[in-house]
């Protein structure tokens, strides 16, 4: 069988495994059919299958194929995260078998050494109608329409706040870094933020631009275009700032230069207002003009609000307190002391660090 | 020549990666198909470091990062992922991933993530 495809084993393995998980998908949606109902182990196997789809197809280039399984990991990832009680399963069940035979002929394609340009516009459009029909139909219930509101919903709890001047003797330097990553590498956000969860081993005060690096995914396109920009104070040197950064994979080009601390809270104020303005700007074209001067006073009012019940908000913050004091009577235990515990002592600098982002 | 554990649930993803990082003296000592098989061989196998899938059955990617580096806390994990996981990549980080790439990618780009990671590590 080697090589009969042309492309050699891989493209022989993709075809193989996908012909199978059709096959397991169409077994899946045919017993759905029969029960008409969508169980939360079949829509999760369901999504699963469409993704390695998807991300297999994607390493091989082929677009038709990673294109319509995209559009299907959509729909069940909604009814996965969602959990809709309206639903038209015969609909989903139709427009799922759709997508398989799509994606057969296009397999069928490559196996003939012939190119998978089947045009999948027309039943990509039908997905995302029915996704939104889904969305509608299911609006009124405490479900997630989609999954850029669910990204913005999970992460407006671990939104990471700048530092404002709570100590202007704490640190004695202050940097500017501009990064820009390689062409491709994608999610350049998610990348700043690992440089931004890094960093706090090295200081606690600094602040970037883009600002709202995971709650907003056009971040990644700006850091693409412009670079991520990361003002920081420190006692580190420019040496070791610089090897810090020169560890960042993906890493294109860094430009990293000491500021004066002056300019530094110059920036930061700067970088306040124009925020600030955007905001305001933002919330004038959609009509809101009522909330511009409350907004214009914080960037935080601008973050999604909800509602907490106060004792349970008190205890979280209680046994926060008690979780950073637990912390330090193991960090600092005295009977550790002398003692070379390597591991001990890098897992304990990843304990602060996720306590110190709580 | 270090050694790699592939996990992943697609033999397809498992073969590609094990063939990209073949060519650059790269030892493939395991593939698990899931987290629970993952989480076995680095126990048994002790690689270098872990190209781990993150949407996997049984147990998924980020849970056996956790029991891996909870065994292991200096273990190197790289995360496998595709887009619109951003959340996922996200909490990856927080729980030790060391970096992660993003499906479709180039061989250069895996090979360079593990080199790196292993050179500061």
């Amino acid at each position: 069988m080697a090589g009969q495809y042309g492309n050699e084993p891989m493209m022989e393995m993709f075809l193989f495994e996908t012909s199978q998980l059709l096959e397991q998908l169409e077994q899946l949606i045919l017993t759905c059919e029969k029960s008409n109902c969508y169980t939360e182990d079949t829509v999760n196997e369901i999504f699963r299958i469409m993704h390695t789809i998807k991300g297999s197809s994607a390493m091989m280039m082929q677009d038709s194929i990673s294109t319509i399984s995209h559009s299907m990991e959509d729909l069940f990832y909604f009814l996965r995260e969602s959990k809709p009680q309206k639903i038209d399963n015969s609909a989903l069940s139709d427009l799922v078998l759709e997508g398989v035979d799509l994606i057969k002929i296009e397999v069928e394609k490559l196996k003939n050494g012939d190119k998978a340009d089947g045009n999948t516009s027309e039943l990509q459009g039908r997905i995302k109608s029915l996704l939104s029909d889904f969305q509608m139909s299911n609006s009124s219930s405490n479900t997630v329409k989609d999954r850029k509101l669910l990204v913005n919903k999970e992460q407006q709890y671990y939104l990471s706040q700048d530092k404002t001047r709570i100590n202007t003797a704490k640190y004695k330097n202050a940097f500017k870094a501009t990064i820009h990553f390689e062409e491709g590498c994608e999610m350049e956000n998610i990348r700043a933020y690992e440089i931004v969860h890094n960093i706090r081993d090295i200081t606690d005060e600094f602040f970037h631009i883009p600002e709202r690096i995971i709650e907003d995914d056009s971040c990644a396109e700006i850091i693409r275009q412009e670079g991520f920009k990361l003002f920081l104070r420190t006692d580190s040197s420019y040496e070791e700032l610089h090897e810090f950064f020169m560890e960042t994979l993906f890493l294109k080009d860094l430009e990293l230069v000491q500021i004066e601390i002056d300019d530094y809270y110059r920036l930061y104020d700067e970088k306040q207002e124009i925020t600030s303005k955007n905001i305001s700007v933002s919330n004038r074209s959609s009509g809101e003009e009522s909330e511009e001067i409350r907004e214009t006073h914080s960037v935080s009012s601008q973050q999604n609000i909800i509602s907490v019940n106060m004792t349970k908000l008190d205890k979280l913050m209680d046994l926060v307190g008690e979780m950073v004091i637990a912390e330090d009577m193991v960090i600092q235990n005295p009977d550790l002391k002398g003692m070379e515990l390597e591991n001990f002592q890098k897992a304990s600098r990843q304990l602060q660090k996720i306590t110190g982002e709580i | 020549m270090k050694k790699v554990l592939i996990v992943d649930d697609a033999s397809f993803m498992r073969m590609t990666i094990s063939m990209m990082l073949k060519k650059h003296e790269f030892e493939i000592v395991g593939e698990a198909e899931n987290g629970i098989e993952g989480v076995e061989k680095y126990k048994e196998l002790r690689p270098n470091i872990v190209t781990m899938d993150i949407t996997m059955p049984k147990m998924s990617g980020i849970e056996a990062l956790r029991q891996i580096r909870e065994f292991d806390p200096n273990a190197n994990v790289i995360m496998i992922t595709a887009m619109g996981q951003e959340i996922l990549v996200r909490e990856a980080v927080l729980n030790g991933a060391k970096s992660f790439l993003v499906k479709p990618f180039k061989e250069e780009q895996v090979v360079q993530a593990i080199k790196k990671v292993l050179a500061i590590n």
